[in-house]
């Protein structure tokens, strides 16, 4: 694990050279790379820069926007931001943006699953593409944009390989899972990439010797909701400290999306756009409705993994993912598969409260699994 | 020998400790826990053995809750509020028939716990992190009331109603109190609208949850018959309190150590 610390450790270093800041899973970074650009996810943890970004923000506003605007203050150091309109925060952050700073916006069909949302979304990502050639008086070639697929593709096949090591008893902890996910936003590819493969093979060394971590037996706990990014680590540290099995996490800055690949029909331009625009769209983000396809992701998530109960993040202001708890909750009662859902913020004030709910909410999966 | 084990429930207003052989409740106590959980600990526990007529060596197992659960040196384990308050409630169910749903007030959370038939949590709810609609809501107001928290009961009994406090938030409604008195509305109108106030927000959590009878009402706060009456109105239904509401999550936590105990852990 130790090349993920240490990236984490460098993760608010923004890229030398040419570099696109982007905000959520909605944009296929394939096209950043493509153009010879690095794709720097600018999402933030950080609980101090909350504060200076209430000068410009309500103080109610959702913190991950909040943290994000106080850490890159109104000039973020990007030859481009790239920023869906997915919720107010990153509509309204683009906004602010847009007086300093080169900025694209995307518009994200909030209908995700009729043909005009489809057409719409291509649109979008070819319009995405010319913004990038135009920024950087380049032309995004085939031949570029296939190597890029294919170097994403290879990441996110390894990610689903990690992922498929999750079925069974754990060889990684879920923090570290989540931890080597957010970190394939800020490492190479190939450095992410080798680090990653000596996980697998250590992972299958233990799996066939049956060396499932003893620690890690308790009840198999699936993490859904907001984003949580580092340094806001407490709600996975608080989950495993408190005796759950971290098993999985699906959330944009993890696994959510992460093991799902572009496959083109061909290698034409056209051909891959429609390939990127169609799994993007899959982003399985509350901002769009309706649940369905989110829904059908974590139901199979609970049998394919044997997931005992569903503990659901849920940032202060942030709408979409305090109404998903809800929508969860009355799906989850024909499932007989508990849900416990949290609302906080960056802040460390909730801590013990939290794992006071934490441990109640693994406790009670305890007793069902006794009886 | 007989076994007796002890629960100490370290909240984060009031500390309470309970002893029991299984059966009976041998002692208990209940004192405010001020800044130092372990001391409040240790007070609580030499209250109860003298009230049970014990020595600290002749109790078997200590289990600790609440807050202060994790800092207590002389606990053998500890297990959340929650747990512990299902299990003291599933005892009184023995003698007041079975438990559906606890609604507990606490110092500064409101809980909600749904329990199976077999006294196991089916699930729970508590507030979120601010202090709105808990006890500590009804002692600030009391204080701005120029009352204590046992008084606001009587007092809202006598009102005539039609009052409504609007703020959630204890701070505000403070100033909302304030400003009701300076307009000469009754101290008892507001202590009423007060009660009024915590039982929708209790409510709504309840509902959420879901309600099955019979619905246990425990904590502090359960007390207060203001508090109790506001909560059957909003409710519709009948709620049961055993006579010492405050000391649940102790007694359960007593008896949860003894089962530990017994099972080896």
């Amino acid at each position: 694990m130790s090349p993920f610390y240490t990236a984490a450790k460098h993760m608010l270093r923004t890229p030398d050279g040419p570099s696109v800041g982007y905000m959520c899973e909605f944009v296929p970074v394939e096209l950043i790379v493509a153009v010879g650009a690095t794709p720097y996810r600018m999402c933030t943890g950080l609980q101090e820069t909350t504060f200076s970004a209430e000068e410009y923000l309500p103080q109610t506003f959702c913190p991950l926007i909040k943290s994000t605007m106080g850490a890159y203050g109104e000039k973020p150091p990007f030859d481009l931001v790239v920023i869906p309109a997915t919720c107010d925060g990153r509509k309204h952050l683009g906004e602010l943006y847009s007086d300093d700073v080169n900025v694209h916006m995307m518009d994200v069909p909030i209908t995700g699953e009729t043909v005009h949302a489809r057409m719409l979304w291509m649109k979008e990502v070819q319009r995405l593409r010319k913004a990038l050639q135009s920024t950087f008086d380049k032309k995004i070639t085939a031949k570029g944009l296939k190597r890029a697929i294919l170097e994403e593709n290879g990441r996110r096949e390894l990610m689903a390989q990690l992922l498929e090591q999750r079925k069974g008893d754990l060889t990684l902890s879920g923090s570290d899972l989540m931890l080597v996910a957010l970190m394939s936003r800020y490492m190479d590819v190939d450095r992410w990439s080798k680090a990653v493969n000596v996980l697998i093979a250590s992972g299958s060394k233990r799996k066939t010797r049956k060396e499932g971590r003893t620690d890690r037996s308790g009840p198999r706990i699936l993490l859904t909701g907001a984003p949580v990014i580092l340094p806001n680590w407490k709600i996975p540290l608080l989950i495993e400290e408190s005796g759950g099995a971290l098993v999985l996490d699906s959330l944009c800055s993890g696994t959510r999306t992460m093991w799902q690949t572009a496959e083109p029909s061909g290698w034409s331009i056209q051909e891959m756009m429609i390939a990127m625009a169609d799994r993007q769209m899959m982003s399985l983000c509350p901002c769009q409705i309706p649940f369905d396809a989110a829904w059908a992701r974590i139901r199979t998530v609970i049998e394919d993994f044997q997931i005992d109960g569903i503990i659901h993040h849920v940032l202060q202001s942030c709408h979409p993912f305090g109404v998903e708890a809800t929508l969860m909750r009355r799906r989850m009662e024909e499932l007989d598969v508990p849900l416990l859902s949290l609302e906080t913020d960056y802040s460390q004030e909730d801590v013990e409260q939290l794992r006071t709910r934490i441990e109640a909410f693994i406790e009670m999966l305890e007793g069902r699994s006794n009886r | 020998m007989a076994l007796y084990s002890a629960g100490i429930d370290i909240g984060s207003t009031y500390t309470k400790c309970a002893i029991t052989d299984g059966e009976n409740i041998l002692g208990h106590s209940t004192l405010q826990t001020g800044a130092g959980a372990q001391k409040a600990a240790d007070t609580a526990m030499s209250e109860a053995l003298a009230m049970a007529g014990l020595d600290r060596e002749q109790i078997g197992a200590v289990l600790t809750t609440g807050y202060g659960r994790r800092i207590i040196k002389e606990a053998d384990s500890n297990i959340s509020e929650i747990s512990a308050n299902a299990r003291g409630a599933a005892w009184f169910g023995k003698e007041l028939g079975t438990i559906g749903t606890i609604i507990d007030i606490g110092g500064q959370d409101t809980k909600v716990i749904a329990l199976k038939e077999d006294g196991a949590v089916r699930d729970f709810l508590m507030n979120d992190k601010c202090a709105a609609g808990t006890g500590r809501f009804l002692e600030v107001i009391a204080r701005s009331l120029g009352a204590t928290i046992d008084d606001l009961g009587e007092m809202s009994l006598r009102a005539k109603g039609g009052i409504d406090i609007s703020a959630t938030c204890t701070v505000f409604a403070r100033s909302e109190v304030a400003s009701m008195l300076s307009k000469g509305i009754e101290p008892e109108e507001i202590a009423h609208a007060l009660h009024r106030a915590i039982a929708k927000r209790s409510g709504v959590m309840a509902r959420k949850v879901g309600l099955r009878e019979q619905v246990f009402f425990d904590g502090g706060p359960a007390r207060n018959i203001g508090m109790r009456k506001a909560l059957e109105s909003e409710l519709g239904m009948k709620l049961v309190s055993p006579d010492k509401p405050q000391i649940v999550t102790a007694i359960g936590a007593s008896l949860l150590a003894r089962e530990r105990k017994e099972g080896g852990q």
